[in-house]
């Protein structure tokens, strides 16, 4: 009898795991509320999923609240699925499922490769003209539509911020070029984060350019030893390479935007990226930004133990006022406002220093560098700062301004994006329309702590917290442009494995190195990826199956 | 029916009803076999032979890899000794030593249940707790270099124990070393268990001292188990990763194979390293290519130093 009643048991078991095994093998799929394919866009409730980033996720609770509500009348709904971390290549595979197995109607979602996706369509779409993602251009050039369902002015296109709207571009080697599938949904800016009070506390103004910034750490290096407080604190166990954000904007300060999209994309001024791609690395502007990244990163400047702080280690340090600054991202205060709430709220996200050799070669000295950056701040105009400014000429003046203007991002990182067999896809681009209204962005403004990249009123809110007012200002109304590391269409980089540094001796680690070994000058880094980048095309190109 | 023709079919049916239960009972673990192991191993075989969304046969990725191996200070050659220094100190100073311990213990000296809590403590925790401990007490300011401090020993205090080339993977070996003597003390503590009281009665009897004791009687009859951990122990040495992942994931000084290949592949679809798993997939079969022979080899080695002892 107990034997037989042990075999039962066994069976059970074993059925009960063979059932848990082959239910992990599927998903939800199309259920009554969300029908089959033949009947794409028929239903009314809209699944999103979105993963739990810096930028939280209270924004997108309030947000399907208020879409219920404003479209009561018409019954549509929303259910969320909120995932941890980005888990972008998962998403990518459950797009890839097509709609027999995948019911999510919007993506809010990062690190996913958009043009690997799209490869997939003829696979999932089984028709050649159908993309897997929708198209979103029927949205994107309209007004949105916010609360009271009345088309706004402008169009979503119209008021997304310079670089953003360029990163909402299709751009890749396929038929679908210059079309609108993916929406960047946050600023998600990248920079300095300041603790003002230790500037202020050892006498130091907050730097208008990178002379001032390499004198601050000067100074609150020999000032703040007694009191064991540090210039800058950084993320050495897990986050070195964030010392990116800096590096990248004060090369594109110096070389322009349209310089560093070269740089990016791989694309010479000879157009050949085959054949000559590698000269993207000869740009000056690398050697000059590594210049000042070399000055820099001294380990006299770091905190102690910083080589190997986790990135939340670092984050305390700048919290609690025993580091001047720190290289994060506008998400520090959502990272860090269960502890330091009141501490990061006076902490501020600093517009870039601009570089000095800007200056220099403009023919003025880094003062007259700093009066022109302070006017260029408080909406003066390039005449008044050429009138202010003795020896600053026009265009020396259009330089400081455009290299005062930029700002990094990791915005175009996340994506929205809508698979084209959702059975929700109409509503769901309704969504998305009240997402990105005035409405929609005020609720983003007031539930999270992160902002949207598109011009709204409802950035103007009364008090504040001054680093939200930093991130605000980053911005500059629209006026500055964002750049991005991530942009969808490095297919050379996304493909080969080609970094922005890739010589062995130092690789992805370049900044971390720059502290542990003094060898590592910006010279020796710029002419040694120069010519190993050179010497190892052929071999990029062929990882990157372009050979 | 006769009851003779009963009997006759009884057995058949029972034969039956055996098959369907092993069936099914043998049903789940194949297919999770097929699913998790079967499917994941030959979709990165066939991975290592491709380009990114490339359909065709090529062997860049192996290129790539002499490739990166002949370049000045590769990161490779690092990764590849500190791997296997390792898998050096696990066998030859944490066995040995562990060894040693489980005896003591087994021999029920004095204290030996405070010390065995001790020593299983780490193996009990989970990494995210011993990781968080170990990283305070050798963290700037922490008791380890209060120590320091207190002894005269010089150490840079700006870049920490962790942060310093020259120590950082001193200090991986030793959480490695101080979280693997409880998980191998108790497999080994239970093979000691396992050897009858009657040996070490007679072995009393003949006036078998401490030593004597460990090294001919005990060590024989567990070695299997040993065995059993050596070859483990060897099927790690190109995989482990652990350590560096959770305490100095950015210093190359600290990297292994086995993490060169996983920031690969934890990096996949992050921005600009996006769709290069082709790589690290190649990079892995050349050093399963490596490893196979080495634990067959090892194997047949462990099996000849001594015979297995039934009981």
């Amino acid at each position: 009898m107990l034997k037989k009643t042990k075999r039962m048991v066994a069976l059970v078991l074993a059925l009960l795991m063979t059932v848990g095994l082959l239910a992990g093998c599927g998903t939800e799929g199309n259920t009554p509320d969300n029908p089959s394919p033949d009947g794409a866009g028929v239903s009314k409730t809209v699944v999103i999923r979105c993963n739990e980033g810096g930028f939280g996720v209270q924004w997108l609770h309030a947000l399907a609240e208020a879409f219920e509500a404003a479209y009561q009348e018409e019954g549509y709904k929303v259910k969320l699925d909120i995932i941890a971390g980005s888990q972008g290549a998962l998403n990518e595979q459950q797009i890839k499922l097509g709609p027999e197995k995948n019911d999510t109607d919007i993506y809010i979602t990062g690190e996913f490769n958009v043009p690997s996706v799209m490869q997939f369509s003829y696979k999932v779409m089984k028709d050649e003209s159908t993309a897997l993602l929708e198209p979103l251009d029927d949205i994107y050039y309209a007004p949105a539509v916010g609360a009271d369902k009345q088309p706004e002015e402008k169009t979503i296109a119209e008021r997304f911020f310079p670089g953003f709207a360029d990163a909402n571009i299709y751009q890749s080697d396929d038929q679908w070029n210059g079309k609108v599938f993916t929406m960047v949904p946050f600023v998600n800016s990248t920079g300095i984060a300041v603790n003002p009070s230790v500037f202020e506390r050892y006498g130091v103004k907050l730097p208008k350019t990178t002379d001032e910034l390499i004198a601050a750490a000067q100074t609150i290096s020999e000032k703040g030893k007694a009191d064991n407080v540090y210039p800058y604190v950084w993320a050495g166990n897990n986050a070195s390479s964030y010392w990116l954000y800096l590096w990248e904007v004060l090369f594109a300060q110096y070389s322009g935007v349209s310089g560093y999209m070269d740089f990016l994309m791989c694309n010479p001024d000879s157009g050949d990226m085959i054949k000559d791609g590698w000269q993207v690395y000869e740009d000056t502007g690398i050697l000059e930004s590594l210049k000042v990244m070399d000055e820099l990163l001294n380990l006299d400047y770091s905190a102690d133990g910083a080589v190997n702080f986790t990135h939340t280690e670092a984050q305390h340090y700048l919290a609690v006022g025993e580091a001047g600054f720190m290289v994060t991202g506008d998400w520090l205060l959502e990272e860090m406002e269960q502890d330091y709430y009141d501490e990061v709220s006076n902490c501020m996200m600093l517009k870039t220093p601009v570089l000095s050799v800007i200056g220099t070669e403009c023919g003025i000295t880094d003062e007259q560098l700093s009066q022109a950056v302070e006017m260029v701040d408080t909406g003066k105009t390039d005449a008044d700062m050429v009138a202010a400014v003795s020896g600053l000429t026009e265009e020396g003046a259009a330089r400081i301004r455009a290299a005062r203007n930029i700002y990094p991002s990791i915005g175009a990182a996340v994506n929205c994006m809508i698979p084209a067999y959702s059975d929700a896809k109409d509503v769901a681009k309704v969504f998305l329309q009240f997402m990105f209204s005035e409405d929609g962005c005020r609720i983003v403004r007031e539930e999270g702590t992160a902002l949207m990249p598109v011009a709204c009123e409802s950035y103007d809110v009364e008090n504040p917290t001054p680093f939200m007012d930093s991130v605000v200002n980053l911005m500059n109304n629209g006026e500055a442009t964002a750049i991005f590391e991530t942009y969808h269409s490095a297919m050379m980089r996304t493909r080969s494995g080609l970094s922005f540094f890739n010589y062995s001796t130092y690789g992805a680690q370049v900044f971390r190195s720059m502290f542990m070994n003094e060898e590592y000058t910006a010279q020796y880094i710029y002419e040694t990826e120069k010519q190993y980048v050179k010497e190892s095309w052929a071999n990029y190109l062929a990882y990157a199956g372009l050979s | 029916m006769t009851s003779k023709e009963k009997r006759v079919r009884l057995p058949s049916q029972k034969r039956r009803r055996e098959l369907l239960f092993v069936g099914l009972a043998l049903f789940w673990p194949i297919m999770q076999f097929i699913v998790f192991w079967v499917v994941p191993n030959f979709n990165s075989i066939v991975m290592a032979f491709r380009v990114p969304d490339g359909e065709t046969f090529t062997i860049v990725n192996f290129q790539r890899f002499f490739h990166e191996l002949q370049q000045p200070n590769s990161p490779i050659i690092p990764s590849f000794w500190n791997s296997i220094i390792l898998f050096v100190v696990n066998i030859f100073v944490q066995f040995p030593l562990v060894i040693l311990l489980t005896y003591v213990l087994f021999k029920k000296v004095y204290g030996h249940k405070f010390f065995r809590v001790i020593f299983y403590t780490p193996a009990i925790l989970g990494a995210s707790v011993t990781t968080a401990l170990y990283r305070y007490l050798i963290s700037a300011n922490g008791p380890v270099e209060h120590m320091l401090d207190w002894m005269g020993v010089e150490y840079s205090k700006q870049l920490g124990l962790l942060g310093n080339p020259e120590t950082v993977f001193l200090m991986i070996v030793l959480y490695g070393f101080w979280t693997g003597v409880g998980t191998n003390m108790i497999m080994i503590l239970g093979a000691m268990n396992r050897v009858p009281d009657e040996i070490f009665d007679s072995a009393r009897i003949d006036g078998v001292g401490f030593w004597r004791e460990l090294f001919q009687i005990i060590l024989p009859m567990i070695w299997p188990t040993l065995t059993t951990l050596i070859i483990f122990s060897m099927t790690g040495i190109f995989t482990n990763s652990a350590a560096t992942m959770l305490l100095a994931p950015d210093a190359p000084e600290a990297s292994t194979i086995g993490w060169y290949i996983t920031r690969f592949t934890m990096s996949a679809g992050s921005g600009l390293t996006g769709e290069i798993l082709n790589y690290p997939a190649a990079v892995g079969l050349i050093f399963t290519a490596i490893s196979f022979p080495l634990i067959m080899f090892t194997k047949w080695l462990c099996d000849k130093i001594t015979n297995t002892v039934e009981y």
